[in-house]
């Protein structure tokens, strides 16, 4: 048995200012598996595999690669031992070949030292994308294949170079169905040579399917490791979530009230004829892929990003929405997707950071800002959405991941925002703090706001979202009611544009 | 009694900490590491010279500074907004020379000159700012762009060549004395009060953060942030003309190209009081404590007799030394 052991991590510790991201963590992985690590986002799934992977240090525990004990310090390092990791975001060089990015780092060189050899290039590149059963043409350029086409040849560029210990994370993010056969299939073929794969997900159905054995995380710490023969799909949900599905998504769903917001033919670059409704006290989900527009579509509606035809009406009433400036003014709110970059202003304390959309309310003699009330409102929102700190005046970016999306919240809240564009509201977050960010949606709709919901998770919006529309490509391909929404559905209809398209 | 005994240490221990948190915060504080540093130096130059320590030496230092104080006010509203200017010096020169202009060809009574001399400011600051918002030039191009502009019409205008404008009101803003200070300094004290409100207390000094530290964020959270940055831009020019007004009146002579050179100056006093140069960050102390550190170091240096271009070499390292701590706290260039 120990010989077949490719990789074992023995108590791993990770702390992060904070949070303890991996809490005594065992890992093994033996020779010929696939073995999935199962968790939510903010389970430390990320953090274990960057230990892999070199990027990180661990605090304390040991990393055996082979019977060997090991230290793997850089990412170079890693690859020396035969590791490779494919990441969740796509690292391709965008004006680079597809046959260059595959070879990078190692190109088979020319006649004169310093040139490439483009005829041995071109055939060692066809001889790889062939395994893949893909049409990808090798000459093109990265940029402008899709995201799933993009995400077959980082694969393929980790076949280029010696593998015995493959990790990809959240690999099908980014495929359509047809796309991940061709992975699972490629997958099974690479673990009969002796590959070991770590296959990192939230989706339960791709570990059914795929994998040999599964270990879950939750909060950093490993609730277990199994066997796939063993275990049911709800049971991996409980292990994984840690609590009963009613739980997770506390949803008590209200009648719709009157329309607050409605979208009529709205069109853009990369929009197209998007028509949207939502009533007081409803949450419409809005579902699509990686690059099906639905970034965009958020923007677009909040006006950072200008339409070039269409209408929104609030209340009724048709309105023009040219700035964000403009939108906060109409009563709309954003939660954006990219926290770091979007949403908070790192330099300012918490307190400045949840009074900016609304620091209006708090000025006297026109230009002053009262920091007494303004003081007490803060507190106010501190002590209502339960936001964790030591104090108001804490730098903003200290706070965990779910802390500062209710930092965000209480932003628009402040503004009395009665439509709110949530665009992937509970990503980065911990499970505790989702809980309480799906909660505080089910309040929200209680006191008769509009929800517009934007989410690549299906479960989520499965649980949380009265309606759901699917975008893809930039158009609407379907909408559903909840009770007839699945899984599958929604995934049917993502897919539906890139069929149009290719 | 060895509980007692461990109790006692445990308490001086913690006020051993806390006293050094204390020493920390402090250090962490805008500013109260230069004060430090230029506390030291005062020390060093009263050693070195006789004639550093003494009330005309100091106000020398005062006057010295005064201009730069001024200007850099400016140039720290708008760092911290994120809005960078180097127009400053053809700004200054630009409405000086249209001022005197004013006064010699076309007989304005110099109050009158000099709020012309400050509208051409806010002119300047206008196109910049729409340059930047409007047509999306990068900052440091477009300013640059406009410097030259400026400088040009500065020349164009007066042919290159200086006059003497020397009356009584002219003299006032920049060569008396009120309550026995300098009016320079005067000027200077009231700006940075002003702008020092601005900051801390105002709407406008709260946005002024939050467009400098993250741009997108401020503008994802309702802020209109071009309408920001056009504000700025008018802000860091009509401090330059301030300036460039201050200086004509202190020289009592019109030259086209006065302030040459001294936007880097302004710029660096700035930095050095530990404005972000990202934006975002910054207080009006600290630049007053940069603006006098740069301002004794000169004239520390020239009461030691030290050569003239050795003075430029340590005000450049004066700044990389601050430049250098300040970003072994942040991290620094990446």
């Amino acid at each position: 048995m120990e010989a077949d052991i490719l990789l074992a991590a023995k108590a791993l510790t990770k702390i992060f200012p904070g949070v303890k991201a991996l809490d005594e963590v065992d890992f093994e992985l033996r020779k010929g598996e696939i073995h999935a690590i199962l968790g939510e986002n903010g389970a430390g799934k990320s953090t274990l595999i960057k230990i892999i992977g070199g990027v990180y240090k661990p605090d304390s525990g040991e990393l055996w690669v082979e019977g060997q004990k090991v230290s793997i310090n850089t990412p170079r390092e890693a690859q020396m031992l035969g590791i490779r990791v494919i990441h969740q975001e796509l690292n391709l060089l965008p004006n680079l070949s597809v046959e260059e990015n595959l070879f990078l780092g190692n190109l088979p060189s020319g006649k004169l030292p310093g040139m490439v050899n483009w005829t041995e290039l071109g055939e060692r590149s066809a001889e790889i994308l062939k395994k893949f059963h893909a049409t990808i043409n090798p000459k093109a350029k990265a940029g402008e294949l899709t995201p799933g086409e993009q995400q077959l040849v980082e694969i393929a560029q980790a076949l280029t170079s010696e593998v015995r210990i493959l990790i990809m994370d959240e690999p099908s993010a980014a495929l359509s169905e047809s796309e991940t056969r061709v992975m699972f299939d490629l997958l099974k073929q690479m673990v009969q040579d002796g590959i070991g794969i770590i296959y990192i997900t939230h989706r339960i159905p791709e570990i059914l399917e795929i994998a040999d054995r599964v270990t879950v995380l939750r909060d950093g710490k490993q609730i277990g490791t199994i066997s796939l023969e063993d275990t049911t799909a709800q049971q991996l949900v409980q292990m994984m979530v840690g609590r009963s599905l009613k739980d997770m998504y506390p949803r008590n769903r209200v009648d719709p009230g009157e329309t607050l917001l409605e979208v009529k033919e709205l069109c853009s670059a990369g929009l197209h004829q998007i028509n949207l409704k939502i009533a007081a006290g409803e949450v419409l989900g809005v579902y699509g892929l990686m690059g099906s527009g639905r970034s965009l579509l958020a923007n677009t509606i909040f006006g950072a990003v200008q339409a070039k035809s269409g209408k929104i009406i609030i209340h009724g009433r048709p309105v023009d929405i040219t700035s964000p400036h403009r939108a906060k003014q109409f009563g709309l709110g954003y939660v954006p997707a990219d926290r770091k970059a979007e949403a908070l202003i790192l330099p300012l304390s918490l307190r400045k950071n949840l009074t900016i959309g609304s620091i209006d309310k708090y000025l006297k003699s026109l230009i002053f800002i009262d920091e007494k009330t303004e003081r007490a409102s803060a507190a106010d929102w501190i002590r209502t959405l339960d936001i964790r700190s030591t104090s108001q005046e804490t730098s903003i970016g200290s706070l965990s991941g779910g802390n500062q999306q209710k930092v965000i919240f209480s932003r628009w809240l402040d503004t009395k925002a009665r439509i709110l564009i949530l665009n992937e509201p509970t990503r980065g977050v911990d499970v505790g703090a989702k809980v309480e960010i799906y909660k505080l949606i089910d309040n929200l709709c209680k006191e008769g706001c509009a929800i517009l919901m934007f989410s690549s998770e299906m479960p989520e919006l499965l649980a949380i979202a009265d309606r759901i529309v699917v975008l893809s490509s930039g158009k609407i391909t379907g909408e559903f009611h909840w009770k007839g929404a699945t899984q599958e559905k929604l995934m049917e209809c993502a897919i539906e544009g890139l069929k149009e398209r290719s | 009694m060895g509980s007692i005994g461990s109790s006692a240490e445990t308490q001086i221990i913690g006020q051993r900490k806390t006293l050094s948190q204390i020493l920390h915060k402090l250090l962490l504080k805008e500013g109260f590491a230069l004060l430090i540093a230029w506390i030291i130096m005062v020390a060093v130059f009263t050693i070195t010279s006789p004639h550093f320590l003494n009330t005309r030496n100091l106000l020398n230092i005062g006057r010295s500074v005064a201009i730069m104080g001024v200007v850099s006010t400016g140039v720290t509203i708008g760092l911290i907004g994120g809005v960078f200017d180097l127009s400053i010096a053809a700004v200054a020169d630009v409405s000086a020379v249209v001022t005197s202009l004013m006064s010699l060809e076309f007989g304005f009574p110099p109050v009158l000159a000099m709020l012309v001399g400050l509208c051409v400011g806010v002119i300047c600051g206008l196109i910049n700012g729409l340059l930047v918002t409007k047509l999306r030039i990068n900052p440091i191009i477009g300013t640059l762009a406009t410097a030259g502009v400026f400088r040009g019409i500065a020349f164009l205008l007066t042919g290159g060549k200086s006059h003497a404008i020397d009356s009584e009101g002219f003299r006032w803003l920049g060569r008396s004395q009120v309550i026995g200070l300098p009016s320079a300094v005067i000027v200077m004290i009231i700006v940075m009060i002003i702008a020092y409100i601005v900051l801390r207390h105002t709407k406008f000094g709260r946005y002024t953060y939050a467009v400098g530290g993250n741009p997108l964020a401020s503008r994802l959270a309702g802020i209109n942030i071009d309408r920001h940055r056009l504000a700025l831009f008018m802000i860091v020019a009509v401090s330059a003309s301030l300036g460039g007004l201050v200086m004509l009146s202190k020289l009592g002579t019109m030259i086209p190209n006065a302030n040459a050179g001294t936007e880097l100056d302004m710029i660096a006093a700035s930095i050095l009081g530990g404005t972000a140069l990202a934006g975002g960050g910054g207080s009006i102390q600290g630049m007053l404590m940069g603006v006098l550190i740069l301002g004794t170091l000169r004239n520390g240096l020239v009461l030691n007799n030290v050569n003239a271009y050795w003075q430029e070499i340590a005000s450049g390292i004066a700044l990389i030394i601050a430049v250098g701590i300040d970003h072994l706290r942040t991290g620094g260039y990446r």
